[in-house]
């Protein structure tokens, strides 16, 4: 009897598997998993939010700090132009 | 000419009716039952590969293009998910040294269909999940190269190289514990 033979023989002998029924648990299943998809929803909505916010605060502190230096800016420009 | 139970439900589990999957459910956990019973070793276990073959499939429907019957979409699943499994069990294996004398199973002393499931199991456990699958699935179940190539994803060459590996392994394994 070679390898397969041997092993399609055990196969033959274990037999059917018994009847399974696993129609309620997987709808169990299919409704935690969705009810988890929809938990974590609001955790991207969150997550989505806070770096629009980030990154508003770094515009806007971009544009204040732009700001700053425009000042500067314009009192120097008369300066120079009274040396040239 | 579309009587396909299959795919009436399709529409309806698509839809958001639960009791369409679960006829789908129904109809096709037999016949994977059959197939998963390969890869778990007890009632229990086939049974929660039975239930992530159906949950994977749920979370997948929008995948299925209806190019092919919904079996045969579904056996691609069940392929993965029992392969998976068995990688898993590998690893728990290897961490555990689940080792224990082949001798004591022989095919001539397996009269019991629960003994001879366990002598099967013990006899496969030991084989890697890539040499049980392509035996599995060619010499257990009966699929042909181009069959098992569609089920796993591997390539007609591959399913062949694989099978001839896995079937050179068994022969050793055997030959070592008679």
């Amino acid at each position: 009897m070679n390898e397969i033979e041997h092993i399609q023989k055990l196969d033959a002998a274990a037999g059917k598997v018994p009847p399974v029924d696993v129609s309620t648990r997987v709808l169990r299943e299919i409704r935690v998993a969705r009810s988890r998809i929809t938990d974590a929803k609001p955790l991207w909505f969150a997550a989505l939010v806070s770096g629009l916010a980030a990154a508003a605060v770094v515009l806007v502190a971009a544009q204040t700090f732009s700001g700053l230096q425009d000042p500067l800016g314009d009192l120097l420009t008369p300066v120079l132009t009274a040396f040239q | 000419m579309d009587h396909d139970p299959d795919r009436a439900d399709i529409t309806a589990s698509l839809a958001g009716d639960g009791e369409a999957f679960r006829r789908i459910v129904l109809r096709h956990q037999a016949a994977i039952a059959r197939r998963m019973r390969r890869f778990g070793r007890d009632t229990a276990a086939v049974e929660e590969l039975v239930q992530d073959v159906f949950v994977e499939a749920y979370f997948s429907l929008r995948g299925y293009s209806a190019k092919a019957p919904f079996e045969h979409w579904l056996n691609v699943i069940a392929t993965r998910v029992g392969y998976g499994f068995l990688k898993r069990r590998q690893k728990q294996m290897r961490s555990t040294s689940h080792v224990t004398d082949l001798e004591n199973y022989s095919a001539s002393q397996t009269e019991n269909p629960s003994e001879a499931a366990e002598a099967l199991h013990h006899v496969l456990d030991r084989l890697s999940p890539r040499d049980r699958l392509a035996i599995t699935l060619l010499h257990l179940e009966n699929h042909t190269v181009a069959e098992t190539a569609a089920l796993t994803g591997w390539s007609k060459t591959m399913v062949k190289v694989q099978a001839f590996r896995a079937r050179a392994n068994l022969r050793k394994l055997l030959e070592k514990s008679s």
